[in-house]
């Protein structure tokens, strides 16, 4: 009995023992856990500190690929993205000029236009509407030749890519402006003399399509072929226009003086298509005070372009 | 009896302890794999990015010089453009 008494006993130590070892086992790992927990709260601390400051610099350098992707669309197809420019760019000129017809606005338009060339002198007029930060219009001709007829050194057919280059508008004034030969013979004459001058240009600019003429001696010139002709040209898809203003360079203009006062007697409308002579060095003497003087009297200055209120169809 | 009984509570509750500190351990060690995996995927994303902006200005370089009167010309639209807008 006694014997049974102490194995028993025994057998509740070696529990107890075992009993001990589990739970200095358990508060061991519970404190490890602890420490585990704490190591990963930390980690976890770390990763979404980390988690955010990428996701930052992803969405960053997003937002800087999405602007390239955007010129990369712009440049790829140059042709395209110009046009879409010039479009708006004449979409806000033709608000404006609405504005300005119905009194909404108080601003005034100068189109400044050379008729007759190129010339050689064309590049001193060039100069001095980059000078001025101006586009003009240009109703250009072919009769006189490939090679200036001011400077005969000088290859005047190379101007055409100028004007492009420079963002003018080409407009076509036939190819012979040739008043005293048979220009105003027949509407077929003279429209042979517009579709000859648009191929030129097209030829000598690399695809340049005009839309917009004036008759050579101006629309009066044409007397009863006036309406045949206008018809054919609408047909075509071609506007016309004559001028509202001058400095009376297609006549005999012999000084400075003389030009200012056809230019102080012209110049009064909110919206003006001044007519000029590229080959005329009086009109090429006074430019760029002309101008100057346009911007004084609030003028904006523009290139024309086929839905002008100026541009008749 | 009563000291068996409490015995074999004991030695359950210790079993049952340990099972739950093993289940965390494990658990919190997925939870840093997942969130490490999870950065992995960004920075391998910022990369891939990084690349796609340097080929696309690279190519806008090259159209640049290949068309340079074709820029030029975009450049005079885009300024007299601009020049409107700001009049208005």
């Amino acid at each position: 009995m006694e014997k049974r008494v102490k194995q028993g006993k025994k057998g509740f130590l070696i529990c107890e023992i075992i009993l001990l070892i589990l739970i200095t086992i358990s508060v061991v790992g519970c404190v490890f856990l602890y420490g585990k927990v704490n190591d990963y709260k930390k980690l976890e601390k770390e990763y979404k500190s980390d988690n955010k400051k990428f996701s930052n610099i992803l969405k960053t350098k997003g937002d800087e690929l999405k602007g390239v992707q955007k010129d990369l669309n712009y440049y790829r197809d140059l042709d395209a993205t110009i046009e879409s420019i010039k479009t708006e760019y004449f979409a806000s000129i033709k608000t404006l000029e609405e504005d300005i017809k119905s009194g909404k606005s108080d601003r005034k338009i100068a189109y400044i236009t050379f008729d007759d060339g190129p010339y050689y002198n064309t590049y001193r007029v060039l100069n001095i509407l980059d000078e001025n930060d101006v586009k003009a219009t240009f109703f250009t001709i072919s009769m006189n030749g490939e090679y200036c007829y001011d400077n005969k050194g000088v290859r005047c057919y190379d101007l055409y890519k100028e004007y492009v280059k420079r963002g003018h508008t080409i407009a076509n004034h036939t190819y012979t402006h040739g008043i005293r030969y048979g220009l105003y013979n027949s509407a077929d004459s003279f429209m042979n003399a517009i579709d000859r001058q648009e191929e030129h240009i097209k030829n000598m600019t690399g695809g340049y399509k005009t839309n917009i003429m004036r008759f050579p001696g101006g629309s009066s010139q044409a007397g009863g072929l006036k309406g045949p002709i206008t018809e054919r040209l609408r047909e075509k898809g071609y506007g016309w226009v004559d001028w509202t203003a001058q400095d009376g360079d297609g006549k005999a203009l012999y000084s400075n003086e003389q030009a200012w006062g056809n230019i102080y007697s012209s110049v009064n409308d909110n919206i003006e298509v001044i007519l000029l002579h590229d080959y005329n060095t009086v009109t090429t003497n006074i430019l760029g005070d002309f101008i100057k003087w346009l911007k004084e009297n609030g003028y904006e200055c523009y290139p024309l372009f086929y839905d002008s209120v100026m541009v008749s169809k | 009896m009563k000291k068996v009984i409490v015995i074999l509570t004991s030695i359950i509750l210790c079993l049952s302890i340990g099972a739950l500190v093993y289940l965390g351990i494990i658990y919190s060690s997925y939870l840093g794999k997942y969130n490490r995996k999870d950065i992995k995927v960004i920075e391998e994303n910022i990369k891939k990015t990084e690349k796609e902006i340097v080929e696309g200005k690279e190519e806008i370089e090259k159209i640049k010089t290949d068309n340079k009167e074709k820029v030029e010309l975009l450049e005079v639209w885009k300024k007299e453009l601009n020049k409107v807008k700001k009049d208005s």
